[in-house]
């Protein structure tokens, strides 16, 4: 018994050193997975594990065997007295490890600390300590919300209901306060403790001070918005001054230059944002000896220049000199790319102080010199285009400055030399010679030719001047309307014209109409003895890729899509129209020539006229985006492009001009019914 | 209307001699009987109408043929001028140039002028056009009681 009682003691010593154990446990364990030294964790942890278990054991099996015999008693004592020399050498172990982690979890670089039950500090390291500037004896004892802000404490109290709940709280962000009323950003994971039985006993804490990395968020986020607002603009100006102005404000600099390259190699300061007191660099000469012309082939390289004191970059003594005379002490130097170019630099001065370039920084300042660089590329392909539009609406004005110089100018001084011929012609035909009265015949049909030229030269240029918007234009009504302008020469020749149903297509139906009057009208008049015979044509088409221009060589491939779109019935891209007639034809080598302005195949007495008419269709046409062409062999009946029997006469010719077809328009010509 | 015995005064504002020339031999062996004054510019027509200057005794014009494009002040502003002056609003003015521009003939008729002609180019027509001016406004329009 005595044994037992001893054993009893032994076994209340033994419960008294794994209670201390317990508490050393307590005390140090809490940050523990945060210290860095995991090797030496680790090794704790096991330590800890296996003492516990081993007297767990011991205490059981002495529990469980009162009644067991001497001999098995003494064994247990010898056993509990191995067991206890070795609890013994576990605990100064421990005691060991306890001072080293007290160390460690004082030291360690973030923040840890433990409260109770209710939320009083227990302990708290040095780390957070000092990133709070308070005393250890200041906050024992504290409530943990007297450090905490107040607009993050209603947050956390239900970040604590929460950690009631799941027994921990992972990285959540809220604001503590220093002692000096600062508030410090900190992220933060808390592990509730708690008892054998699951009850909450209080919690411990990791801390981390995000001052930094919320500082360098928020840059990150400016600099997107920067590279936004530059991307916004497509002047050079406004997108250079956003890009200043901005950066100067996101990194806090003194002074923010652009400087562009010129050509040569040199340069000058286009931008700049500089803080009031500090000397303006933009505008001064900067005729720099000592700026060495390799760190242009290094910018172009894309190399960046991190500067934190100019007195200490190497740089030659004249440079560093000039770069004193603008009060710069610190800089970052970062390319401008345009289109693997180096079009220039983003520079920002530090002039206060020397200044250690934070790396995000750096980051932000390359990532809007990109921005600039593409920002720039868009700028200058919009310059382009305005200087071709501008160009355009220049040669537009100046064709119409044209056409009214024809419409008054020219003619002012031609009525006079007519009129005044005329004049001669009445008051002096037959009292001078026979020879005098043939000269003024000869000035006046000169003259009257020419005022014809300008007249035609006037409507040429009128496609453009006067042209309408376009509309959904039924050519049934516009062939109609050139049938009526024409309706005397057409009486006078004896004109047989017919037509297929001809569709609505997209356009100008006062020019359409002057397409069909002047394609007709010729037909007309280019005729053989016999009664002239008319017929115009439509047939919808498949133009593939470019529209074809009116060479032998495209009408083939015409012809081709012509057949594919018949038999797939595609489609159609665009309308084939053609007028064919009976009449002189026109000879092969010239089928190109007769678009040009001015261009006649035949003497004025024999078939009269300025040979403007073909022109005026072919840029009318053009205007619609489709093409014209002539044809004069005749062609084979198994041609797609027979239209009707009067095309495949001897002689003739057919004139084919295309127009665009919109799937609107095509559905209109589909669902009509022929009436020919 | 004016009878045969009255001189009818026509304002000819033109600035080209040959189209003067040509004006007085469309009117000459009329049994109309007309004066034609001759101004070359804008600003003389104005003082014609005013009786400034060398224009002190000069008659109120029954018609004005006015060329549109003047040199000093064109057809433009004198026809403006002529149709905000009480005094001179009621003249006929004949717009006759040479431009068959459309904003040119537009702009005429919305600054009141009485009619735009185009010079024909044709001798023959012009004399015709001018004797029409004439039959027109002197033989069928009845004009304001002068």
């Amino acid at each position: 018994m005595i044994i037992a009682d001893r054993s009893i003691q032994q076994i209340a010593a033994n419960n008294r050193a794994l209670d201390r154990i317990h508490d050393v446990v307590m005390k140090i364990d809490s940050p523990s997975e945060r210290i860095r030294d995991r090797a030496k964790l680790a090794e704790y942890d096991q330590l800890q594990v296996d003492s516990i278990q081993s007297l767990e054991d011991t205490k059981n099996a002495i529990i469980f065997s009162g009644l067991l015999d001497f001999l098995f008693l003494v064994f247990l004592y010898g056993l509990i007295n191995w067991d206890l020399t070795k609890k013994q050498q576990v605990e100064s172990t421990l005691l060991s490890s306890v001072a080293e982690f007290e160390e460690l979890y004082h030291s360690a670089p973030c923040g840890y600390h433990s409260v109770d039950l209710a939320g009083k500090i227990i302990k708290i390291n040095r780390t957070e300590l000092q990133m709070l500037g308070y005393l250890e004896a200041e906050v024992i004892g504290k409530n943990i919300t007297d450090l905490i802000a107040p607009e993050s404490i209603k947050p956390m109290q239900q970040n604590c209901l929460a950690l009631k709940a799941l027994g921990s709280i992972h990285d959540i962000e809220f604001q503590m306060v220093r002692k000096d009323g600062r508030i410090v950003p900190v992220n933060a994971t808390v592990v509730s403790v708690n008892d054998a039985n699951g009850n909450y006993l209080g919690s411990r804490a990791t801390v981390i001070d995000i001052s930094d990395r919320l500082k360098s968020r928020k840059q990150a986020k400016l600099s997107r918005e920067i590279a936004q607002k530059i991307r916004q603009s497509l002047q050079l100006d406004e997108i250079l001054q956003t890009a200043v102005a901005e950066i100067q404000k996101l990194l806090e600099v003194d002074r923010v230059l652009i400087f562009r390259f010129e050509r040569d190699g040199s340069g000058k300061v286009v931008q700049e944002k500089v803080l009031a007191g500090y000397p303006v660099v933009m505008g001064s000469k900067i005729i720099d000896p000592c700026f060495d012309l390799s760190y242009h082939d290094r910018y172009s390289q894309g190399r960046i220049y991190n500067i934190a004191d100019i007195t200490q970059a190497g740089f030659a003594p004249c440079y560093v000199e000039f770069l004193q005379h603008f009060d710069v002490k610190a800089s970052v130097i970062v390319p401008i790319q345009l289109q693997d170019r180096l079009w220039g630099l983003l520079i920002v001065h530090h002039c206060q102080s020397p200044r250690i370039w934070q790396l995000q920084e750096v980051a932000a300042m390359s990532q809007i010199s990109t921005q600039i660089g593409i920002a720039l590329a868009q700028a200058q392909l919009l310059e382009q285009e305005q200087l071709q539009r501008q160009e355009l609406a220049r040669s537009n004005a100046e064709l119409e400055q044209f056409a009214h110089i024809a419409s008054h100018d020219l003619q002012e001084p031609l009525r006079m030399v007519i009129s005044y011929l005329q004049l001669l012609e009445r008051r002096y035909r037959g009292k001078l010679d026979r020879d005098a009265d043939e000269f003024i015949d000869y000035a006046i049909d000169g003259a009257v030719r020419m005022q014809t030229l300008i007249q035609a030269l006037l409507s040429y240029a009128r496609v453009s001047s006067r042209k309408q918007p376009f509309k959904a234009v039924n050519c049934e009504r516009v062939f109609q309307d050139a049938i009526s302008n024409l309706y005397v020469a057409i009486r006078e020749s004896g004109a047989i014209i017919s037509h297929d149903p001809l569709p609505v297509v997209w356009g100008d139906a006062t020019q359409l109409t002057q397409v069909f009057q002047n394609l007709i009208g010729n037909a007309l008049k280019f005729r053989q003895a016999a009664a002239p015979k008319i017929h115009v044509s439509v047939q919808p088409i498949s133009i593939s890729n470019d529209p074809p221009h009116p060479t032998p060589a495209t009408q083939l491939t015409i012809d081709l899509n012509l057949a594919s779109t018949t038999e797939t019935n595609e489609p159609p891209t665009a309308w084939c129209f053609a007028i064919a007639d009976n009449g002189i034809g026109i000879e092969p080598q010239y089928l190109d020539r007769i678009f040009a302005i001015f261009q006649r195949l035949h003497t004025r007495v024999n078939y009269p006229g300025t040979g403007i008419g073909l022109a005026i269709c072919k840029k009318i046409v053009e205007r619609h985006g489709g093409t014209i062409w002539v044809e004069s062999t005749p062609i084979e009946s198994d041609s797609m492009l027979s239209p009707s029997p009067v095309a495949q006469s001897p002689d003739g010719s057919v004139f084919y001009f295309t127009i665009p077809a919109t799937g609107s328009t095509f559905t209109q010509y589909a669902n009509k019914q022929p009436h020919d | 209307m004016p009878t045969n015995s009255r001189t009818i005064e026509i304002l000819l504002v033109e600035d080209n001699p040959g189209d003067v020339n040509l004006t007085r031999i469309a009117l000459a062996d009329r049994e109309i009987n007309v004066n034609l004054s001759v101004v070359t510019d804008g600003v003389e027509a104005m003082n014609f109408l005013h009786r400034q200057g060398e224009y002190l005794h000069a008659i109120h014009p029954d018609l004005i043929l006015l060329d549109w494009n003047l040199p000093r002040k064109d057809g433009r502003e004198v026809l403006i001028e002529i149709k905000a002056d009480e005094r001179f609003r009621r003249i006929p003015i004949v717009v006759l140039t040479t431009s068959e521009a459309e904003e040119d003939i537009l702009k005429a008729y919305n600054l009141h002028a009485n009619c735009y002609i185009t010079k024909p180019v044709d001798f023959n027509k012009f004399v015709e056009i001018i004797q029409s001016i004439e039959d027109f406004w002197f033989k069928i329009v009845k004009l304001p009681p002068g």
